[in-house]
């Protein structure tokens, strides 16, 4: 009974978020497009404009000290080096941007979707599925690949900024590994899923 | 699959129906269709001796062990 209201949580709260992240995707998308078409004036960053935080290695600044909490429980300092990335949504960096951009929202919908697939799906009296395995599968290759396109958008990003700078000290600051950590989960999860419907159908098959 | 459930030659011999035998061993129709038809993957101890006590027979009677041949399959 209590499996029964986590699994229509979870159905309800994907669905929530995969209409949220549709709408937000929409909406960005058409924000997007109407900056690109008012902002003639090639070189006026505005507020629209896109951000991206980067660390330029080798400059040999060194950080702050730190900086204690009256308890002395908690410390900060202010990290040396790391930028922040403005760039015009009108330039080839501005569409490379945008077109990244898109990419991960399609990416973090498609996922959405096949969460959402997966848990309006799933029943207690039938469990396994053939579909759910495949969505299983599907998932894993998405996580996988998000990391690949982040490594991608790390060089092409690097690549296209230091055409704009000179310098090429500058690096973008991505976290690289969480997609495929997850990735190789939810292929774990879908073997043994799959030996669980080989499993049943065996049971089924026992008189 | 190398082993051949010949339980529609014995229920002949008896007489008896495949509805008649699922009450009498108590399974359901679909579970000895499935034994019937030899799509079944396993067979409890408990329903063997159920099918052999009703049908008066042995084991070996229903199943069958024939040698699948490799070349004719190539």
């Amino acid at each position: 009974m209590r499996s029964t209201y986590i699994l229509s949580f979870l159905r309800i709260s994907v669905s929530v978020l995969f209409y949220i992240l549709l709408v937000f995707s929409v909406l960005f998308l058409v924000a997007s497009i109407a900056s690109i078409a008012g902002n003639d004036k090639a070189g006026d960053l505005t507020k629209k404009s896109y951000s991206y935080r980067v660390k330029a290695f080798g400059l040999q600044n060194t950080n702050e000290p730190f900086t204690y909490s009256q308890d002395s429980m908690v410390k900060y300092q202010k990290v040396a080096d790391e930028y922040s990335v403005v760039l015009e949504p009108s330039s080839t960096i501005g569409y490379y941007a945008l077109i990244m951009k898109l990419v991960y929202m399609a990416l973090g919908l498609v996922i959405l979707w096949n969460f959402k697939k997966i848990f309006k799906e799933t029943s207690f009296r039938q469990p396994f599925k053939n579909t759910i395995i495949k969505r299983l599968r599907t998932l894993a290759a998405l996580f996988i690949l998000s990391d690949v396109i982040k490594l991608l958008d790390y060089f092409l990003f690097n690549s296209y900024l230091h055409h704009s700078i000179a310098s090429t000290k500058f690096q973008l600051l991505t976290d690289v590994g969480n997609g495929v950590i997850t990735g190789l989960v939810i292929l774990v999860i879908a073997v043994i899923y799959e030996r669980g419907k080989e499993l049943e159908e065996e049971n089924a098959l026992t008189v | 699959m190398p082993i051949i459930v010949n339980l529609d030659v014995i229920m002949a011999r008896r007489k008896i129906s495949l509805s008649e035998l699922a009450e009498k061993v108590d399974i359901t129709l679909s579970n000895l269709s499935i034994l019937k038809t030899g799509k079944a993957k396993a067979i409890r101890f408990s329903t063997l001796e159920k099918i052999c006590e009703v049908l008066d027979c042995q084991p070996a009677d229903i199943l069958e062990f024939v040698k699948e041949n490799k070349s004719s399959s190539e």
